[in-house]
């Protein structure tokens, strides 16, 4: 069915529907935008012209925003001498070549407790977190819909013992699960969402496995049994395709507790390690460097807001397009 | 200083120089402290005096700008007359500086610029059993702090100093044979009770300490006590003020070891029999000792509340009250001990992250200290080795070690090994000595001791060989890049402190014949304890490897860092390391233990990331550091 | 009734089984040895003090003996001692659940008052000709409350309210200089109560916003306003009465939830509750801890969850049957 529409319909055609429809959706559109452009910046971060965010310089710590500083030269290790002030008296000894004129660099953030550049950090921690957000969030879902749906469409014996594990892992609420699997397996990107998904998949099966017992046993889906449909087909053909909305709901809901996640562990000392940093590191970094330069912990919080705002007003959206009873509220 | 030059200066009757020297408001007030009994001579020595001071003060109207005018009026012609001038003009500059010197000095010593009524508020961190009153049951080193206000041990280990101080005991005497040790108790020491503190008390502790098998063995203590408890064997009490502790094998360390240890501290026996260990703990009702605090309250996770001991031995305790706010440890409770700080919650905090520091800095009437040292590792000798049981060749081995170029050669010019060796209280050693790097003095004593040199470079006495060298074949002038030193080690940067036996049948002895076991036995001095480069030392500061302290008024000690920072004369930046050094060295005085504490604390991060060549084998009989 | 409360009963024995077992294999799973580590850090290294402490913990024994060993220990009341406290697991765990109780209380009520009032408000004024901005705000503020995170509010709160107006204490529950209140403790309680139930006010918010709007469109709500009852009781008593049963399981989760503890928060104000200490024991293994605070949070989450199920049967007959 969906081959046979998109041979009928040339590429053009789908990019003016599409369009029409953001036009349609000023809203939607306008929650979308911000969430795009995050994800591009961190996507091109390489092509941006960003200092190395590891880069610690002493003499630049707590540089505030809009400030800029001089590389004076380069050291043994051939790394750039960055200074505040442009002192040729200041001249640190560790300058092994000096560069006449000394080179501007700009510090739109300022930089953080061990000099290194705020922005530089952001864009890049942001593919970090960005990574593991979107991994989670696809797998929580894919997870979670297909036992869901296992769950709530078969029933019986297969709805039990899912069920009876979903359980075992809904009693333990919260981080704890995470907390429990990250000590176990160690901090890395991976563990670090293998715990996330973990932790939150038992809650998103049993509410999608919720969602299909609505709809199971809905006209089109008894239609679809009497017309000697096989399980499968009726499964992933007929209820998948109802629940799905939900998800976009559910990824709105998840995006922020994911970021959240990682500060808390980095809080702790169990977040992830260099040499990336992600924004859960940055915020727990700023959190102790929350007097000398507040831009370090306002940073990754203002877009984690961003972002969390813009998912929730999306997922409200489309909830309001596909259900024209809630559009009402 | 600065006094004395200007005055000599104008005498010479060399006038631009006075200028010059006198200009310099800001070095007088650096250098009063140590002016102030000189000026006073110099006003004895003035006989021209009185009226002249008059005339002068009545001619400045402002006195810290002074200086400068005075010398504009005084025409420089007139040298011998103007001298008498000069120093009275300067001796009133100086003394309004030795005012302000003095008050600082006092904020110092309280640590808070104004402790709220007579109550301190200590922020400390519980990092294991909370609830401890008796010191010879405490588990760790930070929980310590304040079951140490609460009782005592017989002796004090000053790390600062680190020579052993009087505390319960007055004075105490290691038998020259090292197999027993003598403490003569103090007079005049109550409990809390009012009960007179005795030598049975002491027997009584010590079996309780360091026998498994006493009715009432400490058990919190069982691994501290691993340091002392083979050697110990019993303690007899020799009459109404002292004890004798006979020990089962010689120990040099005796001292140390028995009277301040970290659990050797002294509870009051009818209590501990009658309550029991853990009671007698934990419940302030229960709890007798003979510290300058008697707790009257402790809430498991929040607080310990003490007050002054009126009958305390020593000078009247600083507080009525003394309130121990309990933070979690960790990070977690650090933070949080930075904003009550700031908040005013409390007066104290220890160990504050490193990140913080610059909160503390700039908030008017809070101070730092800052504590940046490392100990790069420890060498034991076991002096129950033939070669070593000549207390000359052990001051030898101690002398023959040049840390200074070992630190140049492997960490950068501004690291400076700090003081002295490890355990000086070994009455082997001498406690007065410096025990530098001193080749001269390591050929005397040799030779006292009775070895001669070969041609090989080689001590020899008989079957005892010994060879002092230190061998560094990295390139001196390209020391390895500090980060890693300090993180993964000397091996992964192509050094290793080898220790070798002299004789390859030793050598087996020590794999895993009879010394094998006995690494910690005896004797000992460290390699170093040292400041470090201040910017090396802040980015692990600021990675959190090490702890800081807090309080204390530290402008200067923060505007020498950042002087250092941009300073690229290496012998001025050695200076102003070594007023660094200095500044640091002037540690908390009033709780002794806090200052051990963050020794241990050092020694605990430090020792574990150098690797084996310094702490796995720790007989320094030959030794040398080579590349892997 | 009581056939399904006991049919409920009995399927938590399996699940507290199968919880006891994981946690069980999880602590045997963490890496490192505790005694090891522990004794580092007391700069020792001994085999034979290793061996002997690992033998008074019983970590010598195979791996059912020693998991049945702690079962029945556990049913005896005996959660055994903290290697790295020495005190008795029991007692750590009732003190941090004690300070968990009270935040967990305080933000509960906080959700109640602030939330749900702000959510029943806010669908009353949904209807009415009320300008734009005012219900604008009303429907988006929670969205706002629940994309920012927490912590990040609640230390700037630290920063502001603590440290530079020194109006609310930062941190710990009690103040040593001003004696052991109920007053002293609210004081400690504000803080850590915004930034623990930000997101959950937010959210009921919503939640109440949305049930309440629903409500108000049933026919009996029509019917109400049709036999010209007063507005406040229609809205407060018709709407209001059915838009609190979900409200009520929210919240009954959401106090389970908190229960648990907030390690975030917990962490930012130095709260000794059972979350900060669940992570310091994770953190330096102290084993017994981490197993006495993991099964007690999950059997009361276990517990709490059942609760609110047999309460909302009772609510709601047809659950009973499902």
């Amino acid at each position: 069915m969906h081959s046979a529409l998109s041979l009928n319909n040339p590429a053009g055609q789908h990019v003016r529907r599409t369009a029409t429809f953001l036009r349609d959706h000023p809203v939607l559109t306008a929650s979308l935008i911000p969430i795009l452009i995050i994800i591009i910046i961190a996507l091109i971060a390489p092509l941006l012209p960003l200092t190395d965010p590891n880069r610690a310089n002493l003499s630049v710590r707590y540089l505030p925003p809009l400030s800029e500083a001089y590389i004076l030269g380069t050291d043994r290790q051939g790394n750039d001498v960055v200074h505040p002030e442009r002192n040729p008296d200041l001249f640190p000894s560790s300058v092994v070549e000096r560069y006449e004129p000394p080179v501007r660099k700009h510090y739109v953030l300022g930089a953080d407790s061990l000099g290194r550049d705020i922005v530089s950090r952001l864009i890049w921690g942001s593919r970090v977190s960005l990574m593991i957000g979107i991994f989670a969030n696809v797998a929580v879902v894919l997870i979670s819909v297909f036992f869901g749906l296992l769950a709530g469409y078969l029933g019986g014996r297969v709805d039990g013992v899912i069920m009876r594990l979903v359980d075992i892992g809904l009693a333990f609420p919260g981080l704890l699960l995470a907390l429990l699997i990250l000590t176990v397996l160690g901090p890395s990107v991976i563990n670090m969402a293998v715990a996330v998904v973990l932790s939150s998949v038992p809650l998103n099966i049993r509410f999608f496995r919720g969602q299909v017992l609505t709809v199971r046993n809905a006209k089109y889906v008894e239609a679809a049994r009497l017309l000697g449909y096989n399980n499968l087909r009726i499964m992933f053909r007929e209820v998948l395709p109802n629940v799905m909305p939900l998800v976009i709901t559910v990824t709105a809901l998840n995006a922020t507790s994911f970021f959240i996640f990682t500060a808390g562990f980095s809080l702790i000392g169990m977040g992830l390690k260099p040499p990336d940093p992600d924004w859960g590191t940055i915020m727990s970094d700023g959190l102790r460097a929350l007097y000398e330069a507040p831009a370090v912990i306002l940073g990754p919080t203002i877009l984690i807001s961003i972002l969390a705002i813009c998912f929730n007003i999306f997922g409200d959206e489309v909830q309001k397009i596909l259900s024209p009873r809630e559009s009402q509220l | 200083m600065i006094l004395r030059s200007g005055a000599a200066a104008v005498a010479g009757g060399v006038g631009a120089a006075a200028l010059a020297a006198c200009g310099e408001a800001e070095v007088v007030e650096k250098t009063v402290t140590v002016t102030v009994t000189e000026v006073k001579e110099v006003v004895k020595e003035v006989p021209v005096e009185t009226v002249v001071t008059k005339e002068v003060v009545k001619e400045v109207p402002v006195e810290t700008v002074v200086t400068k005018e005075v010398i504009k009026e005084v025409p420089v012609v007139e040298v011998k007359e103007v001298e008498v001038e000069k120093v009275v003009t300067q001796e009133k500059v100086v003394e309004v500086q030795v005012e302000k010197v003095v008050e600082r000095e006092k904020v110092v010593e309280v640590m808070v610029d104004n402790p709220k009524a007579d109550s301190l508020v200590i922020g400390l961190p519980v990092t294991a059993r909370v609830d401890d009153l008796d010191g010879s049951q405490v588990y760790e080193f930070q929980t310590k702090i304040h079951a140490f206000c609460t009782s005592e041990s017989l002796l004090l280990y000053d790390y600062q100093t680190q020579t052993l101080k009087p505390r319960l005991a007055e004075s105490w005497d290691v038998a020259p044979d090292a197999t027993s040790v003598t403490f003569t108790l103090r007079e005049g020491v109550t409990w809390h009770n009012g009960d007179p503190f005795t030598p049975e008390d002491v027997v009584f502790n010590f079996n309780r300490i360091f026998r498994d098998d006493d009715p009432y063995h400490a058990e919190g203590t069982f691994y501290y006590n691993g340091f002392a408890q083979p050697f110990y064997g019993d303690t007899e009490v020799l009459d109404g003020r002292t004890v004798r502790v006979n020990l089962t094998q010689p120990d040099a360390l005796a001292a140390e070891k028995f009277g301040a240890l970290d659990s050797s501290y002294m509870a009051h026996p009818p209590s501990v029999m009658e309550h029991g260990n853990r009671e007698y703990s934990t419940d302030p009702d229960k709890y007798v000792g003979t510290g300058p605090y008697i707790p009257v309250e402790l809430r498991p996770a929040e607080l310990v509340r003490m007050v002054r001991n009126e009958n305390w031995w020593g000078p009247k305790p600083d507080f009525d009250e003394l309130i121990f706010r309990l933070f979690p440890g960790g990070a977690a409770g650090a933070d949080a001990r930075v904003n009550a700080l700031l908040a005013g919650e409390v007066d104290v905090a220890l160990y504050t992250p490193a990140t913080r520091r610059n909160d503390l800095f700039r908030t008017p009437g809070i101070g730092a200290k800052w504590f940046s040292n490392f100990v790069l590792g420890y060498f034991y000798i076991n002096h129950t080795f033939p070669l070593f049981a000549d207390n000359r060749v052990r001051q030898a081995v101690a002398r023959s070690f040049d840390r200074v170029s070992f630190y140049e050669a492997t960490a950068g010019p501004t690291v400076l090994p700090w003081g002295r060796f490890w355990f000086p209280g070994s009455p082997y050693l001498n406690d007065a000595a410096e025990l530098d790097y001193d080749p001269a003095q390591v050929a005397s004593l040799m030779q006292d001791a009775g070895f001669s040199m070969g041609g090989d470079g080689v001590w020899a006495n008989g079957d005892m060989r010994a060879e002092f060298k230190i061998q560094y074949s990295g390139d001196p002038g390209a020391p390895p890049d500090r980060e890693t030193f300090w993180m993964q080690g000397l091996n992964d940067q192509g050094f290793s402190v080898e220790l070798e036996a002299w004789d390859p049948a030793i050598r087996a002895d020590f794999d895993s014949g009879p010394f094998a076991q006995q690494n910690l036995n005896v004797g000992g001095w460290g390699v170093g304890v040292f400041l470090g480069d201040p910017a090396f030392a802040y980015q692990r500061w600021t990675a959190g490897d090490f702890f800081a302290l807090s309080y204390m008024d530290n402008a200067e000690m923060n505007q020498l860092y950042q002087d250092i920072l941009v300073e690229a004369d290496a012998d001025n930046r050695t200076t102003k390391v070594h007023r660094m050094q200095e500044i640091a060295a002037d540690q908390v005085p009033w709780i002794p233990s806090t200052v051990s504490t963050l020794g241990a604390a050092w020694r605990e991060e430090k020792v574990t990331n150098v690797t084996s060549g310094a702490t796995q084998y720790s007989y320094p009989w030959l030794y040398k550091v080579a590349p892997v | 009734m009581t056939r399904y409360i006991a049919r409920r009963l009995l399927s938590v024995i399996p699940l507290l089984i199968a919880v006891s077992i994981i946690v069980f294999g999880m602590s045997k799973a963490l890496p490192g040895d505790p005694v090891a580590i522990f004794l580092q850090q007391a700069d020792i290294a001994n085999p034979e003090l290793v061996n002997a402490m690992r033998d008074k913990y019983g970590l010598n024994d195979p791996l059912p003996v020693q998991y049945w060993t702690w079962l029945s220990l556990m049913f005896q009341g005996d959660m055994g001692e903290s290697i790295r406290r020495g005190e008795r697991v029991s007692d750590l765990l009732f003190r941090g659940m004690r300070n968990t109780f009270s935040v967990a209380t305080a933000s509960v009520a906080l959700v109640i008052v602030v939330g749900w009032t702000m959510g029943v408000l806010s669908a009353v004024v949904h209807n009415r000709s009320w300008p734009q901005a005012i219900t604008r705000f009303l429907a988006q503020a929670p969205v706002l409350m629940i994309s920012i995170p927490g912590f990040a509010v609640a230390v700037f709160m630290v920063l502001i309210f603590g440290i530079s107006l020194g109006w609310l204490p930062t941190s710990g529950v009690s103040n040593p200089r001003e004696g052991d209140d109920v007053l002293d403790l609210a004081k400690h309680l504000i803080l850590p109560t915004i930034g623990l139930a930000l997101a959950s006010v937010g959210g009921n918010w919503r939640l109440a916003r949305n049930t309440m709007i629903e409500v108000l469109r049933e026919d009996y709500i029509r019917m109400a306003h049709a036999k010209g009852l007063p507005l406040w009781r229609v809205y407060f008593v018709h709407g209001l009465r059915t838009t609190l049963v979900p409200l009520l399981t929210s919240a009954g989760l959401l106090f389970g939830s908190l229960l648990t503890g907030s390690f975030i928060l917990e962490y930012i104000f130095a709260w000794p509750g059972i979350g900060l200490l669940l992570v310091e024991s994770t953190v330096n293994r102290d084993v017994p801890v981490v197993m006495g605070a993991t099964i007690l949070i999950a059997s009361m989450y276990i517990f709490l969850n059942l609760a609110v199920d047999i309460l909302y049967a009772m609510v709601d007959p047809r659950v009973r049957y499902a």
